[in-house]
């Protein structure tokens, strides 16, 4: 039990929840690219910006 | 997937980033986007580090709208439902004219030469590099002495307007402050100027002081001005024999100046 809590705990570490609320700001992220930069959504202030989430369906 | 939408949205001309969700390799994402089409950046194994609760690895996609200030304005968990809404939503977004405070100058800096009680002006540009007018509504100081002129401003988009800003300093020594500038620029609410400078206090010629108050004021003058065209030694300060223009200069620089 106490190995399925690590286990559980450490992917929540892993995969922090963002806030997403329409009427909210943006939280930030930085993530690299498939060309090497890293990308944040506070570089497009000012710019439409559309985040587009993928899944493989 | 649905390639409508990033065809779609990516005619708009605004700015779209793909969260890869399903934590493909470099090369899995080159071949989906030689597939695709898709010319937008990808970025790598988003569903190990962010989770916005939006879309998962195995679902359908979904997309996230974000304003021109950072705010989310839709959350679509499929990008096939009611792409008709994303799209109007973005073109009424994209026609959204916000306007953008920027002052070149990194402060206002009115050097060492400052007198106290003598009046200093700077220049400043104000300049608006968005697209909807600025209007400053209020520009203040919390040093003293500052004046701005003109008090409020409007700009409209690529257009840039000059600030008088008047330092009269009224003690001697350093004097630093702020300028603020309050803007409807969304991102810079209340712009900040650093004001630095230094005054030196200049005191009054002891001998103008003709009434004895310790100040030179308005009493000084009407005493002075009785004794003009006079040889009364009192008054004839440049010691020429008689009270006159000269003299006046001389009184004039000290008054309203301390004695030492």
């Amino acid at each position: 039990m106490r190995y399925l809590l690590s286990i559980l705990l450490s992917l929540a570490l892993a995969t922090p929840a963002l806030a997403a609320d329409i009427g909210q700001l943006v939280t930030t992220f930085s993530l690299q690219g498939t060309d090497g930069r890293l990308y944040s959504p506070v570089d497009y202030r000012r710019k439409v910006l559309v985040l587009y989430f993928m899944g493989y369906s | 997937m649905d390639k409508q939408v990033w065809q779609v949205v990516g005619q708009k001309g605004v700015q779209v980033l793909g969260l890869d969700l399903w934590n493909g390799s470099q090369t899995q994402l080159a071949t989906f986007k030689s597939i695709t089409g898709v010319t937008f950046p990808l970025l790598l194994k988003a569903g190990e580090k962010v989770n916005f609760g939006v879309g998962s690895a195995g679902s359908v996609d979904a997309l996230m709208v974000v304003d021109r200030k950072g705010i989310i304005q839709r959350i679509s968990n499929s990008s096939e439902s009611a792409l008709g809404t994303t799209v109007e939503l973005i073109d009424r977004l994209l026609n959204t004219r916000i306007p953008a405070i920027h002052i070149p100058a990194t402060g206002l800096n009115f050097g060492t030469g400052l007198l106290v009680g003598e009046a200093s002006t700077l220049t400043v540009r104000v300049e608006n590099t968005g697209s909807g007018n600025l209007s400053i509504s209020e520009i203040r100081s919390d040093l003293s002495g500052i004046t701005v002129s003109p008090s409020t401003l409007l700009i409209g988009p690529g257009g840039n307007r000059e600030l008088q800003v008047t330092l009269t300093p009224g003690s001697g020594g350093p004097l630093s402050g702020q300028l603020y500038l309050t803007s409807n620029d969304p991102d810079r609410t209340v712009l900040t100027l650093p004001i630095s400078g230094t005054a030196t206090v200049v005191f009054a010629d002891p001998r103008v002081d003709f009434t004895g108050d310790g100040q030179i004021n308005l009493a000084d003058f009407i005493a002075f001005a009785r004794a003009y065209n006079s040889s009364n030694p009192t008054y004839d300060l440049d010691e020429n024999g008689t009270v006159g223009f000269g003299d006046f200069v001389l009184f004039a620089r000290s008054f309203g100046r301390p004695l030492p």
